[in-house]
């Protein structure tokens, strides 16, 4: 385990946005000796801690962020959006007991949603985004 | 103008010349009171913005030229004592170059936050190089609390030349926060004993010596005057010390690295933050055992 990664958990385990934010874009500025903790860190955080690994990722430089971001969002992120459109087609119409899992397809719908916006905000498209 | 006249075109038979002038004096004083409520709505619109940060003056560069009533309103503003007008007046002079006196300043640096007061003084330094050191003493002269200490600090930060006696007076003076930057001043010749005093000091004092440290030329004993302030009892130092030991340091630095992950362990947001961005930027990229 690298100094690096103990640093990279740290700031990833930390309750507050802002630690995690600084720390992580710190991070990313250190440059390509970070990528790999940055983007094997991203595909396995939730949605809060992966939009702060996304901006040191942004750190990195267009090309390493590019190739990271967009690999993962085609492999963590957009086969989730296709399978909750899938699931949603075979789900009985006016079932009040499948409410439950509209609710969890919607909330997993919106988190990959918040994902990609995030992604492409680090990539330079935030104000083509009105974000 | 086509509908004013077809209006007293119409009116011509039902309205004398003097009612149809009075009638317009009227529009004309309503017309003139709503511009001036719009005139007022719009500067508290644009003082709040500012000071929600939505409207952000460093994007607007320095050396605007204004015409010279603009520069009476700056003034006035300075003048006002309301905390949000000064800070606007002191943003905008410092962009529009416009030479603030010395009794403006005695005015406005106790009105405004230590941020906003520092950043007045060094544009009023850079704007007015040879002149600068004079008025900074001249301050120093005739302020009191808040504006004395911006003054001193300014002159800690710009040279000292001038008056380097005059300044090391300021060591045995009963306010500390005037101790604490003549001290930021020497800490090469006694790092340790300037790190023991500063440690002992209040938040406010050791912010200053911290400040003035921050903006002399980085030098490798700096390190340890801040190491000695990792265990204030101020967060806000701890956090200012961790950002400060940031700026100049080198990878695997085995004492920045310690500070770094007890920083991180700290209880304070403001604390861990800079020691995140600390232990980013000094630790090496070797495995661990």
């Amino acid at each position: 385990m690298s100094a690096l990664f103990k640093v990279c958990e740290a700031a990833c385990c930390d309750s507050l946005r802002d630690v995690r934010h600084a720390t992580l874009t710190a991070l990313g500025e250190r440059g390509g000796c970070v990528a790999k903790i940055l983007s094997q860190r991203l595909r396995i955080s939730d949605a809060d801690i992966a939009t702060d690994l996304m901006a040191g990722i942004g750190m990195l430089g267009a090309t390493n962020a590019e190739s990271i971001l967009y690999s993962f969002l085609a492999d963590c992120v957009f086969p989730n959006v296709s399978r909750n459109l899938a699931v949603s087609g075979r789900m009985p119409s006016n079932r009040p007991g499948w409410q439950a899992m509209e609710i969890v397809i919607a909330d997993n719908n919106s988190r990959a949603v918040r994902l990609v916006l995030s992604a492409l905000s680090v990539l330079g498209y935030k104000r083509i985004l009105g974000l | 103008m086509a509908i004013s006249g077809l209006l007293l075109k119409l009116t011509e038979d039902v309205l004398s010349l003097r009612e149809t002038a009075f009638i317009g004096a009227g529009f004309a004083l309503l017309f003139l009171l709503v511009q001036w409520g719009v005139g007022k709505q719009y500067v508290r619109g644009l003082i709040q913005m500012m000071s929600d940060g939505a409207v952000n003056l460093d994007i607007a560069g320095k050396g605007l030229k204004v015409p010279e009533h603009y520069m009476q309103d700056i003034r006035a503003m300075i003048a006002s004592r309301n905390r949000d007008e000064v800070t606007l007046g002191l943003e905008l002079a410092s962009r529009c170059d416009i030479a603030l006196s010395v009794n403006d300043f005695n005015i406005a640096l106790p009105v405004v936050t230590a941020k906003v007061g520092r950043m007045a003084l060094a544009s009023f330094v850079v704007s007015e190089k040879s002149r600068a050191q004079e008025a900074l003493w001249q301050l120093v002269d005739v302020g009191k609390g808040i504006a004395l200490i911006r003054a001193l600090e300014a002159i800690a930060v710009s040279g000292r030349d001038m008056r380097e006696d005059r300044f090391r007076e300021f060591e045995k003076s009963d306010d500390e926060t005037l101790r604490a930057i003549t001290f930021a001043c020497s800490y090469d010749e006694d790092t340790g004993g300037v790190g023991v005093s500063l440690a002992q000091m209040s938040e406010e004092s050791v912010l200053s010596a911290i400040y003035v440290v921050g903006k002399h030329p980085f030098r490798p004993n700096r390190l340890p005057l801040l190491l000695q302030l990792s265990a204030h009892s101020s967060p806000l130092v701890r956090a200012e010390a961790l950002a400060l030991a940031t700026e100049g340091a080198t990878i695997a630095n085995t004492d920045l690295v310690a500070w770094g992950w007890c920083g991180l362990a700290d209880t304070d947001g403001r604390v861990r933050m800079e020691a995140g961005r600390l232990l980013a930027l000094t630790s090496e990229d070797v495995c661990l055992v």
